[in-house]
């Protein structure tokens, strides 16, 4: 667990409870998690806030922007943030363009804690911070 | 006019009358021909006689007798020609034509020589002919014709399976012709033994046992016909009769009484009686066909209504439970049963039998080829027992069949029974059933089209909802994670702020919320699967994985049908290449299948094992304890269309699908069973997702929900 400087991490879905309890949980693990149910809303927290990691759902229909154009913004932004890609649906041309849009991972839900925890444990030692 | 000439000359009119009205009520019936030709010659004999009695010039005699003869001589050989083609005795032609060619033979004797009759006699009531050298000759050829057909009529009588309608008219066919026969007394005459020839008596009266047998049991079916010219006859005999009877009897005292003007009262008389005449006649000849027809005319009237709203059915079973039911309850026959063409079977299937106890007197299919099936095409009328042989095989047992047509093709057709209360069928019958069946013919093609329409309908809509089903499944799938989500962060981290004591309960209902989340989020996951289009490549799977799959998608179903389910799965995993939706669906097909064959059963159990069978295939055995399968049935159960549900449920493709699907995964599927009641197995056998380390590898993905 970090002490010194707590890891900030961003999560986007369009399921606000989804939303909520996800960012519950990594505040009790001792991240600063942010909350966002739309792409817009996450580029303008990942602007001021720079989280090190971003949870993305891909399909947000009712988002003006959807999880891959979210995930481009955010990577225009900050080409080194951890963008995590979250979906229910195993769509080849989006895991593809997740891919060359440089995100860290592509897990498939329904998902368990520890399922994310263990990409962000990978994440973290790969770019340690 | 002689007193000795009335007799032949009534006798003579009656044949002659009886013989036309048979004759002309069917003129194409051979039974009807060769009764007339039967009655004219009778008619021919005696009235000849009437003639002969009457003349008093010596040279006519001997022509005259020749005259006789040339009718007498054709009646052992009708007779024989009626009984040939009323019993359907087809093979006797040849000797029917032989013996009307010893006719032939006769009747040139008879002119050209005096072999045959040599001169006449002249007894006290007329002249007579003489029997010649030939004669008795004839007389034993006559023996032989009539031997013959007492024959054939007693062994058709002994030996054919006859209905007690068709045995009554047997019964007074012998017996009317055993009396006609008696009349073979005047013969005797010819030798010179003198007396009246009273053989037309004998003829009066199988006349009049012949009219009773039409009557009483419809012979030859022309008693309408016979009850109106009969009231004619007796009406216009009474008009003209009584005015002339009084003219030539009651002269002299209507001289006496009236004088010159005498004829004025006959006149008037009949004057009035000719007016009255046809009122008369009319109103008889109303209550005698509303006495002979009362029953025909009740059922022709509601088969009449019914041919009219048959067209408004829609449902085919509909359609053809009302027309056997209105067959059997209304027409009042034995059953009723219908056939239609399908296709598949390239036989004519057994849809509907009426009433249950029938059921033994129907096969399930007529093949297309079957002689029935083509007698009805070829004749495209009703049939009734005369228009087929013995070697059609098919037993009409005095009942009718009734073909279904549709432009030039045989759709169907209707079998009835003979009629309940042992009457026959009248042409008026066959004529209805003939218009009805245009109209059934016509309700039933209905009834397809839209049975058509409804299908093309809810095959569009099942694909809406199959579109629907996916993405509601994925909505329900959000909620869902939420509760999951919040319940295990209340469970992790908030449960330490519960006090103490209520800790143990709120964990305990956590784990009950849990539960019960992730079942439904299993359930659609299943369907998520089972609705996932096929990419046509066979991709690793876990046989297990298959297998619970399955059963949360058709758990609801089982229980819906109270069906205990039992799934045995092996320990570790068992790695198959296929395509998981399409195994489900293998699995979903049987199941439905087991569930309809457990309509019946009062425990119903479904037990699904799957197991390896060494180490490259894997078994899985569906068995039920349902109705079970015929030994005959067990491969064919595969074939397409073929169904045991009733027409509406199943299109017969479920297992048709299946072999196609486990052939496609390189297994095989097969169905075993112990016979009908003792349930039923299937086996599955697949082959083992071998080597590669890749596959494993990919089976394993699967867990980690990791795309990269």
């Amino acid at each position: 667990m970090p002490e010194t400087k707590p890891i900030k991490l961003l999560v986007v879905d369009d399921e606000e409870g989804i939303v909520h309890f996800t960012k519950k949980i990594y505040e009790h693990k001792g991240f600063i998690a942010f909350g966002a149910t739309d792409g817009v809303t996450a580029v303008e927290i990942f602007k001021k806030e720079r989280p090190q990691i971003s949870l993305i759902d891909v399909h947000m229909p009712y988002s003006p922007i959807d999880g891959i154009e979210t995930l481009r913004q955010i990577k225009e932004i900050d080409k080194n943030a951890v963008c995590i890609m979250v979906t229910r649906i195993t769509e080849q041309d989006k895991v593809d363009a997740a891919r060359s849009a440089g995100a860290f991972a592509y897990l498939l839900k329904p998902l368990t804690a520890e399922d994310i925890d263990n990409v962000i444990s990978e994440a973290r030692e790969k770019l340690g911070f | 006019m002689s007193i000795y000439s009335v007799s032949p000359l009534i006798c003579s009119l009656l044949a002659l009358s009886f013989g036309f009205f048979v004759y002309f009520h069917n003129r194409k019936s051979q039974v009807n021909i060769s009764f007339g030709l039967l009655c004219l010659s009778t008619f021919w004999w005696q009235f000849s006689w009437f003639i002969l009695f009457n003349i008093q010039d010596r040279s006519l005699v001997s022509c005259l007798t020749k005259i006789g003869y040339t009718g007498i001589i054709w009646i052992p050989f009708t007779f024989y020609h009626f009984v040939i083609y009323w019993l359907g005795l087809h093979k006797e032609k040849i000797l029917l034509y032989l013996s009307y060619i010893l006719g032939f033979v006769f009747l040139v004797i008879l002119w050209s020589s005096d072999l045959f009759l040599k001169g006449f006699y002249e007894y006290r009531w007329g002249y007579y002919p003489k029997a010649g050298l030939l004669h008795p000759l004839y007389l034993a050829i006559l023996s032989i014709v009539a031997a013959r057909v007492f024959w054939v009529l007693g062994l058709s009588l002994k030996t054919r399976n006859l209905s007690a309608v068709q045995r009554n008219q047997f019964k007074y066919t012998i017996t009317s012709f055993a009396i006609y026969t008696l009349a073979s007394i005047d013969f005797i005459i010819n030798y010179g033994i003198e007396f009246y020839p009273f053989g037309f008596s004998f003829v009066i009266l199988s006349l009049f046992l012949v009219a009773y047998a039409i009557f009483k049991y419809r012979l030859m079916d022309i008693n309408v016909v016979f009850a109106r010219a009969s009231i004619f006859i007796i009406v216009y005999a009474l008009v003209l009769g009584i005015p002339f009877s009084l003219v030539s009897w009651g002269r002299l005292w209507l001289v006496n009484v009236f004088g010159q003007y005498w004829f004025l009262g006959p006149m008037i008389i009949l004057l009035g009686s000719a007016t009255a005449g046809p009122f008369i006649y009319q109103y008889l000849r109303k209550r005698a066909e509303d006495l002979i027809l009362k029953d025909q005319r009740r059922y022709q009237g509601i088969l009449h209504n019914l041919s009219k709203s048959m067209i408004r059915i829609k449902d085919l079973d509909a359609l053809i439970a009302t027309v056997t039911l209105t067959m059997v309850d209304i027409v009042k026959v034995d059953f009723a049963a219908i056939y239609l063409k399908e296709d598949e079977y390239k036989s004519y299937q057994l849809k509907r039998y009426y009433p249950k106890e029938a059921k033994g007197r129907f096969q399930e299919f007529i093949p297309f080829e079957h002689s029935l099936a083509k007698i009805l095409f070829l004749k495209k009328s009703p049939i009734s027992g005369g228009d087929i042989g013995p070697q059609d095989k098919v037993d009409l047992d005095s009942g009718i069949i009734v073909p279904y047509l549709v432009e030039e093709s045989l759709l169907g057709f209707l079998v009835l029974g003979a009629k309940s209360k042992g009457q026959m069928y009248t042409t008026d019958d066959i004529l209805i059933l003939e218009t009805i069946s245009y109209s059934t013919s016509l309700a039933i093609e209905n009834c397809r089209f839209w049975k058509e329409i409804e299908t093309k309908q809810r095959k569009a809509r099942l694909q809406e909802m199959d579109a629907y089903s996916y993405s509601l499944a994925h909505e329900i799938d959000n909620p869902v994670q939420v509760v999951i989500g919040q319940t295990d962060l209340l469970k992790k981290y908030l449960l330490k702020d519960i006090p103490e004591e209520r800790r143990k309960d709120t964990l305990e209902a956590y784990e009950y919320i849990l539960e019960a989340a992730k079942r439904v989020s299993g359930m659609v996951k299943a369907i998520r699967d089972f609705g996932s289009p096929a990419t046509g490549e066979l991709k690793p799977l876990k046989l297990n994985d298959v297998v619970e799959s399955f059963s949360k998608l058709y758990l609801p179903q089982f229980k819906t049908n109270t069906v205990y389910f039992e799934k045995h799965l092996p320990d570790g995993d068992i790695c198959i290449k296929g395509e998981k939706a399409e195994l489900m669906q293998v699995l979903v097909i049987l199941a439905n299948n087991s569930i309809h064959a457990l309509l019946d059963t009062k425990e119903k159990k479904i037990t699904l094992k799957a197991e390896p069978l060494n180490q490259d295939k894997v078994r899985i055995i569906f068995s039920d304890n349902g109705y079970g399968i015929k030994k005959e049935d067990l491969e064919i159960i595969f074939k397409p269309f073929v169904t045991t549900k009733a027409s509406t449920e199943g299109t017969g493709m479920g297992l048709a699908n299946a072999i196609k699907i486990i052939e496609k995964h390189k297994g095989r599927i097969w169905a075993e069973s112990e016979g009908k009641g003792k349930g039923a197995s299937f086996y599955i056998e697949l082959p083992v997702a071998q080597d590669t380390k890749e596959e494993d590898l990919a089976c394993e993905t699967n867990k980690t929900k990791r795309l990269f």
